[in-house]
């Protein structure tokens, strides 16, 4: 008669062990909740693990649709791995429409990096023009003249709003200011006179080296053979061959001049990226 | 004045090594490897199915005979990607102007040489040279 009484007792523990084993999973954290998930994706964020903090703040967007700072994240991340319809897409999901003229600061400076890292800097003047917020803040319209690369512009804005500038892009605007560019026409016309003396003009002087040389050898060639028989075939190739190098290197010296002042003028427009682009 | 041709010449080989020795070692490995490997047969007839006119099928045939029995028998010693002869025959089909693509080609044949400074162009990935395409 005792087994029954003692199988009812060891039955009651194991019930209340496993009801206690239920309960304690009342205290447990839920690891996927939106604050939780937004913390992650803070942390991936920071240490530049954009793939996994798209899943969290995509997680956040869904449990809290109105939470503006999971979108903000997630248009950050899609800048910044240049997925432009994606960052697009992000802000329609969050303001239900384009209107990027109504567009807030925080959202407006990423929209605005999002066209320079795209270097759609048309759309990044009408942007600026056309949005409020952005109408007072002088560092981004100067670097916005700079990308358009309107030197004079920038520094009349420059020296308009001198105190309310960042220091860099001051720089940028001196600097512009005062580059120097070279004359195609002129390094044409040097090459014309002394062949690679316009090459040497726009800063390559081993072109220039050898375009002399290569076209004074042909040249000096051709008379020498002109000298000793004319009828051969020999002094009219070099001739002619003097003659091609001769043009373009012409040619090839005023083109010289003219990648000369793109490169210089692109240097300037990387700078003034590369101050939108940081994280400042 | 043969004297000083001469002179010039070793002059300019001289720069050749004062120049960025790391850049030439990397080519030259680069060169000395491409020795080593079997050559992958390009099919340079492509270049004529683009002709348009009389102009541009001459050079295109002119070109496929260089590539085959010339340059297929010398070693890669261009330093521009595409090879000069490539960027010749992209010139003649891409440009309307062929005054303008005969300046081009004259002033590529003459940037050809072993002192281009490195950091002037960018470098192709593949083949460890200067990048210079028809567009530059």
């Amino acid at each position: 008669m005792k087994k029954p009484v003692n199988f009812l007792i060891q039955l009651k523990t194991k019930l209340i062990i496993l009801f206690l084993l239920f309960t304690f999973d009342l205290f447990s954290q839920d690891l996927y909740n939106h604050d939780n998930s937004f913390k992650f994706g803070e942390y991936l964020y920071n240490s530049n693990q954009y793939e996994l903090a798209v899943r969290e703040f995509e997680r956040c967007v869904f449990l809290k649709p109105d939470q503006r700072d999971s979108h903000l994240y997630l248009f950050k991340i899609y800048r910044k791995t240049n997925s432009f319809d994606k960052a697009i897409d992000c802000y329609k999901r969050f303001s239900g429409n384009l209107n990027f003229s109504e567009m807030d600061t925080t959202f407006g400076v990423e929209y605005f990096k999002l066209l320079v890292e795209n270097k759609k800097y048309q759309d990044v003047n009408s942007f600026i023009s056309s949005n409020s917020y952005f109408k007072e803040n002088h560092d981004l319209k100067l670097a916005t003249i700079l990308l358009g690369k309107e030197w004079k512009d920038a520094g009349v804005y420059k020296n308009k709003f001198n105190n309310q500038i960042n220091p860099s892009l001051v720089e940028i605007t001196n600097q512009g200011l005062s580059l120097r560019k070279k004359s195609p026409v002129l390094a044409g016309l040097f090459s014309a006179i002394i062949p690679g003396s316009g090459k040497i003009y726009a800063g390559k002087w081993k072109d220039g080296l050898v375009s002399f040389l290569m076209t004074s050898t042909a040249a000096f060639m051709s008379v020498r053979g002109f000298n000793k028989n004319p009828k051969s075939f020999y002094p009219w190739a070099m001739g002619t061959l003097s003659v091609v190098y001769y043009s373009g290197n012409v040619y090839g010296s005023a083109q010289s001049a003219l990648k000369y002042n793109k490169d210089k003028e692109d240097e300037m427009v990387s700078k003034t990226r590369a101050y939108i682009l940081s994280d400042r | 004045m043969k004297k000083l041709l001469i002179l010039a010449l070793i002059l300019i080989s001289a720069l050749g090594f004062v120049n960025d020795c790391n850049a030439q070692l990397t080519a030259y490995l680069h060169r000395v490897d491409s020795l080593f490997q079997p050559s992958e047969k390009v099919n340079y007839s492509v270049f004529a199915k683009k002709n348009k006119n009389e102009i541009e099928s001459t050079f295109s045939t002119m070109f496929i005979i260089y590539k085959n029995f010339f340059s297929s028998q010398d070693i890669d010693a261009c330093v521009f990607q595409p090879s000069c002869s490539v960027f010749a025959i992209e010139c003649i089909h891409h440009e309307k102007s062929k005054i303008t693509a005969f300046l081009k080609i004259s002033d590529r044949l003459m940037r050809c040489h072993p002192l281009v400074s490195p950091g002037t162009y960018k470098i192709d990935e593949e083949t460890g040279k200067f990048f210079d395409p028809i567009e530059n």
